[in-house]
């Protein structure tokens, strides 16, 4: 079950001139007709997208170039694409319909969902004189298996490539599988479009869309042999919603969620074990160390029955990226109130939300030692069984540089310095400036690697 | 004598040292050990089937004690299975000898068996003779049991002694007979013993066509000044008490040992300190730098990182109840300070932990042991006990329960230790013979609800 993630260029959809006016039925078919009409409308509203991505690896930051699709959703130029396409993203270029290339700047992106919005640089779309389409956004709600369906994008690079196929499935879950791109989850808050419209690396980010023209879905993921996989539109509109509202000329946009620490088990086969009523509550499997549930005293086997009144099941896999969903849009720091069954007893807890945080902290070079770290959080604390959240790990070393030179390895966490205290990644940037300041010749490391703890001390020369 | 057989030699014009020994003599020895080279024998029977393990053994006592590499028993199995000791006597008239297994000495990575019979037994006697580099060593060794565990013999000369947790010796590329074999100077003298090492088989089983150990010989031996203690003070048929520090000791880099000005000073330096353990208990804390044991400087190995061995090693030779006295640097510029340890029995292992095992489910658990707390980092009286086999396509591997899971609930009920689970479980099965069970096990940091549906 190990799907192979794939890079998708998408096509957008063009809006402009699309058949509103038509009476169309509710699910048109793709006839001859349908498919050069939607064509001819979406073409102009989908983009190749070329980036550099920002990758630590050896020791550095670096730039990882890459191509996928895109769909243009405003008259901002606003483009929408998969995160894993332009997340992260230092260098942007979009190339249009009509061939034409311009920049563009990551306007933010959201991981857990793997979606990002890209703006084209306005400026120069004006200076060229070039024309666009946005495309129009449909709805996910309503889409039905078996119902025609189009991909366009740039499947290795093949720019506007036109695929048909059908929906094959509108509620895919992956559960109990969790995904990661380049370390960051994702696909934990969605279900998934499944169709058979081919798509191939390079096709991610593209519109999945339907014969009425409208954008249903994000092309993203291909497990090969037909099976293909689209992110929502509906997901991706709030998304896209949140990215907007958040992202600001100095910063980028971003979705924040709230998080319990708790993880859910589909209760189905647990009922008669559990004493409960079929499709009543769902099994808390897990509890984050330190989270919020955790400390309000809420255990592994509990049973919620309902959060802030209201009910919470889940006897299907299906059901849950539901329910986190429920859970990451509650409002951060409010306080919620959970109705439990423990036994035979029926138990309430209230609790504050806190922040999702992700495993991956935020990462950055230190050129000097040959180095690249990441903050420890919470998350990656807990699935490493670190003693605590402190520190930072070693992500790449740059060999012949002084972290390779001393055997720091990634992976190695490291929590002191010069014999003073790293607690995160601004305490270790701090460290390292006052060193490189002084001019160290040698430099202390206390670092914890796996079980063992242990010192080091790096040459360095200026 | 030895000179003797080189005035002879040279008279013959090759005192080149082409020979360890003369043909004559190396023929004398070859007859004389094989006689106290014998097979040991025993069958592993448990969950994971039942197979028979056959090594070499060498005959140390003439009431029938036989030494063999540690390795033949490796500490992954359970003891408890471990059934039907044997001491086979090669040769036309082989002879099966019933024997009871004394137990391992992880001191010497050494293990040890008696015979249950009385009869003469030709004992071989190590001696503390010291190595030289290219000096001539000989050794005998047994072909496997399809080869009629005919021994054999080989010649080599020393290449280097090293230093290291277990010193060893290092001989030129004609190598060794294979692993347990014992090793004789030029003199006839036996000095040491093949451990097992990379690319050898512990196992006198097998093709003989692919024998590692005449194909490509082993080239490293353990003279016995490592082991005569082990031999002077063999186990008696319980595990051996081995002292522990409970602290973990890593060998500082050149670069660490100069940023405490300890340049050239063997040192072990302190990292974990295990709560309650002894090193604790005697108030050695995490960073500490340990540089002498009882007043003496450590002893250096090859490499920074096989000092702290060296030290374990020694201190797993003493006694538990043994005081010993380390001398230690706490911050850079700090004076010597002494601690004194009360060594203490380190925890036992997982290959000692009682185990049951759930036929209808394909599933074994064991006792809870030091390790399992520690690496996953509960508290140390966690109770609960610990996946530790999952046979193929069983129910239990269908569910996804894992070697390694620690289990703290058995249908929703606190899993106290093995003797509650394993009771608590089988009056389960006599009361709901097909019902499902729901188990919580810790794993990676994180619990799991995994229900096991037993076979229909």
């Amino acid at each position: 079950m190990n799907w192979r993630m794939w890079l998708w260029m998408a096509v957008g959809m063009g809006v402009g001139g699309c058949a509103k006016n038509t009476a169309v039925p509710p699910y048109p078919a793709a006839t001859p007709e349908a498919v050069t009409k939607v064509t001819e409308a979406v073409f102009p509203a989908v983009v190749r997208i070329d980036v550099k991505q920002e990758t630590f690896a050896e020791g550095k930051r670096k730039l990882l170039g890459g191509i996928g699709s895109g769909v243009i959703i405003d008259e901002q130029g606003h483009v929408l694409t998969n995160f894993h396409v332009a997340g992260r993203a230092a260098e942007i270029y979009v190339t249009l319909d009509n061939k034409e290339r311009v920049p563009g700047k990551l306007v933010g992106d959201d991981h857990w969902t793997d979606l990002a919005v890209v703006q084209m640089d306005m400026e120069a779309v004006k200076t060229k004189g070039i024309a666009f389409k946005h495309a129009d956004l449909g709805s996910s709600k309503s889409l039905l298996p078996g119902q025609d369906v189009m991909a366009i994008g740039t499947p290795f690079g093949f720019a506007r490539t036109l695929t048909l196929g059908v929906v094959s499935n509108t509620d895919r879950t992956f559960y109990p599988e969790r995904y990661r791109i380049n370390q960051y989850e994702t696909g934990d808050f969605a279900n998934w479009i499944q169709m058979d419209t081919p798509i191939n690396p390079g096709n991610s980010g593209g519109p999945l869309v339907d014969m009425s023209g409208k954008v249903v879905g994000i092309n993203t993921r291909a497990a090969g042999q037909s099976l293909n996989f689209a992110i929502p539109i509906d997901i991706a509109k709030e998304v896209v919603a949140k990215i907007l509202a958040t992202a600001t000329p100095g910063k980028k946009g971003c979705v924040e969620r709230s998080d319990l620490g708790m993880e859910l088990k589909p209760l189905q086969g647990f009922e008669q074990f559990y004493n409960i009523d079929i499709n009543r509550g769902v099994l808390i499997e897990n509890l984050d160390r330190g989270s919020a549930a955790d400390k309000a005293g809420v255990h592994p086997e509990d049973i919620l029955l309902e959060l802030n009144g209201q009910a919470t099941n889940a006897r299907f896999p299906e059901e849950i990226a539901g329910l986190r969903k429920r859970i990451g849009d509650l409002a951060i720091g409010s306080e919620v109130t959970l109705n439990l069954k423990r036994g035979k007893e029926v138990i309430t807890r209230t609790m504050k939300t806190e922040k999702l945080q992700s495993s991956v902290g935020e990462e950055r070079e230190f050129a000097a030692w040959g180095v690249t770290v990441r903050d420890v959080t919470r998350a990656y604390a807990n699935a490493r069984q670190l003693e605590n959240e402190k520190g930072v790990v070693i992500t790449s070393v740059n060999p012949g540089y002084p972290a390779a030179k001393a055997n720091l390895a990634p992976g190695d966490v490291m929590t002191r310095i010069n014999e003073q205290a790293v607690d995160d990644l601004e305490a270790f940037a701090k460290l390292y400036e006052e060193s490189a300041k002084r001019k160290d010749d040698a430099v202390l490391v206390d670092l914890v690697r796996q079980r063992t703890i242990q010192q080091a001390v790096m040459k360095i020369s200026y | 004598m030895r000179r003797m057989i080189c005035v002879v030699a040279m008279v013959l014009g090759m005192c080149g040292g082409v020979w360890a020994l003369p043909v004559g003599e190396a023929q004398k020895l070859y007859e004389r050990v094989q006689r106290s080279l014998v097979a040991v024998q025993y069958t592993m029977e448990g969950e994971y089937g039942r197979r028979e393990f056959t090594g070499l053994g060498v005959v140390v006592g003439e009431e029938g004690v036989v030494v063999t590499p540690l390795a033949l028993f490796p500490t992954g199995l359970p003891d408890e299975q471990m059934k039907a000791f044997k001491i086979i006597l090669p040769g036309d008239d082989e002879q099966e000898v019933a024997a009871a297994f004394l137990g391992r000495d992880e001191r010497s990575e050494l293990a040890f068996l008696k015979a249950k019979e009385k009869q003469k037994w030709v004992a071989i006697h190590f001696e503390d003779a010291a190595v030289k580099v290219a000096e001539s060593v000989v050794s005998v060794g047994l072909l496997p049991k399809e080869a009629g565990f005919k021994a054999f013999y080989a010649e080599a000369i020393v290449s280097a002694v090293l230093r290291g947790p277990i010193p060893q010796v290092l001989v030129s590329p004609g190598g060794l007979a294979g692993v347990g074999s014992p090793v004789f100077n030029a003199e006839g003298k036996a000095i040491g013993l093949v451990p097992f090492q990379a690319r050898q088989s512990i196992l006198l089983m097998g093709n003989p066509e692919d024998l590692q150990a005449v194909t490509a010989p082993p080239r490293l031996f353990v003279p016995a000044r490592d082991f005569l203690a082990s031999l002077a003070d063999p186990p008696t048929g319980k595990p051996l008490a081995i002292p522990w520090l409970g602290a973990q000791l890593t060998g500082p880099s050149k670069e660490v040992a100069e940023y405490y000005n300890l340049k050239g000073v063997p040192v072990a330096m302190v990292g974990d300190v295990i709560p309650d353990a002894p090193a604790a208990k005697a108030g050695m804390r995490q960073g500490d730098k340990v540089i002498k044991l009882n007043g003496l400087g450590l002893e250096r190995g090859d490499e920074p990182a096989e000092t702290p061995q060296i030290l374990v090693r020694k201190l797993r030779r003493m006694k538990v109840g043994q005081v010993v006295k380390l001398t230690v640097l706490r911050g850079k510029g700090q004076p010597e300070s002494e601690v004194s340890v009360l060594l203490e029995e380190q925890p036992k292992g997982a290959n000692l932990a009682k185990r049951f095992y759930a036929d209808d489910l394909g599933v074994s658990v064991r006792e809870v042991v030091f390790a399992d707390t520690y690496v996953k980092r509960l508290p140390a009286n966690t109770k609960g006990v610990v996946v530790a086999y999952v046979r193929q396509a069983s129910a239990t591997a269908t569910a996804g329960l894992k070697i390694g899971d620690f289990v703290k609930e058995l249908n929703s009920v606190p899993v106290e230790g093995l003797g509650e689970f394993k009771s608590q479980y089988l009056e389960f099965r006599k009361s709901s013979p097909k019902d499902v069970v729901v188990w919580v096990v810790v794993r990676e940091g994180g619990t799991q609800v995994i229900k096991v549906e037993p076979p229909q």
